[in-house]
């Protein structure tokens, strides 16, 4: 039984330490909080292996800032970190690298409050 | 120690029994004074105080000098353990399977989506985020172009 027990133990172990989360703050976003606000819509979808989290905002500044405070946050993790003024708004897009795959993550934001924002990437990549 | 029943008075048993209580017999007298209790019919409550501490005393012995091993044990254990590892193995493949499959939630202004509604709001997100990606991947391109025939201006020779 002691031998069973140590073997499960290991192996949820070695489990655990292989596959590291990246525990990112723009995760955290979704964790339900804007699920009933008005001005969002928030979609996850997961397809063959990958995983993408969106939120698309209507006039709402505070939900926007909250978004960009997280996005900065995250940006000293980022392999790549781009943020240019286009015609149709402000592109911030950042590519952080855990367990060997690329997570996407982007925000557009428009001139009257709103944006659009996603997270990215292979399944893997989150766990 | 005196083996025969007849040859012990009630008195002689009793004080054996408190000797016994007091730990002052050694293993094989204890061994000899419960084979007297067994045969006898004395009746006292320090007798029968002894003959439940034994039988309490030989249920836990029992329990103690159980056979641990088998021939099968160690066979068996390693089967178990296989198994369970396999089993372990084989759920984790299915939660990676259950991932696999297209799993849709969308919430529109505070209210969830059916499935089929969610399904196209998250591919025309999709879409838009490829978008989002081209654009800022052309935006870099042209950026870089600039830096590029930037530096190369400086370096031209005057």
């Amino acid at each position: 039984m002691k031998r069973f027990a140590i073997i499960i133990l290991c192996l949820t172990t070695a489990m655990a330490v292989f596959a590291k989360p990246p525990k990112l703050n723009v995760e955290k976003l979704f964790d339900g909080r804007f699920n009933s606000s008005k001005s969002v819509t928030i979609s996850i979808y997961k397809n063959n292996g990958n995983y993408y989290r969106g939120m698309t905002v209507e006039n709402n500044p505070d939900i926007i800032k909250k978004i960009a405070d997280a996005i900065e946050k995250d940006a000293p993790r980022a392999s790549n970190y781009s943020d240019h003024q286009g015609s149709d708004g402000q592109y911030t897009s950042l590519q952080i690298n855990n367990n060997g795959e690329t997570i996407y993550i982007g925000l557009q934001r428009d001139r009257h409050g709103g944006g659009f924002f996603f997270i990215q990437g292979k399944e893997k990549a989150f766990k | 120690m005196k083996y025969s029943e007849n040859q012990f008075t009630i008195e002689e048993v009793e004080k054996l029994c408190q000797l016994y209580m007091d730990c002052q017999l050694s293993v094989l007298e204890e061994t000899e004074l419960e084979y007297v209790l067994m045969q006898s019919d004395f009746d006292s409550p320090l007798i029968n105080e002894t003959k439940e501490i034994m039988a309490v005393s030989r249920s836990f012995k029992l329990e103690v000098s159980k056979p641990h091993k088998n021939v099968w044990s160690w066979p068996l254990r390693v089967a178990a353990c296989a198994a369970i590892v396999l089993e372990t193995f084989a759920l984790f493949q299915h939660i990676n399977i259950n991932r696999d499959d297209s799993n849709c939630i969308v919430y529109v202004a505070g209210k969830r989506a059916s499935a089929k509604e969610a399904h196209i709001i998250a591919e025309a997100d999709v879409a838009k985020m490829q978008q989002f990606m081209q654009v800022v991947n052309e935006q870099q391109a042209q950026e870089e172009a600039k830096v590029e025939q930037f530096m190369n201006h400086i370096n031209q020779p005057r």
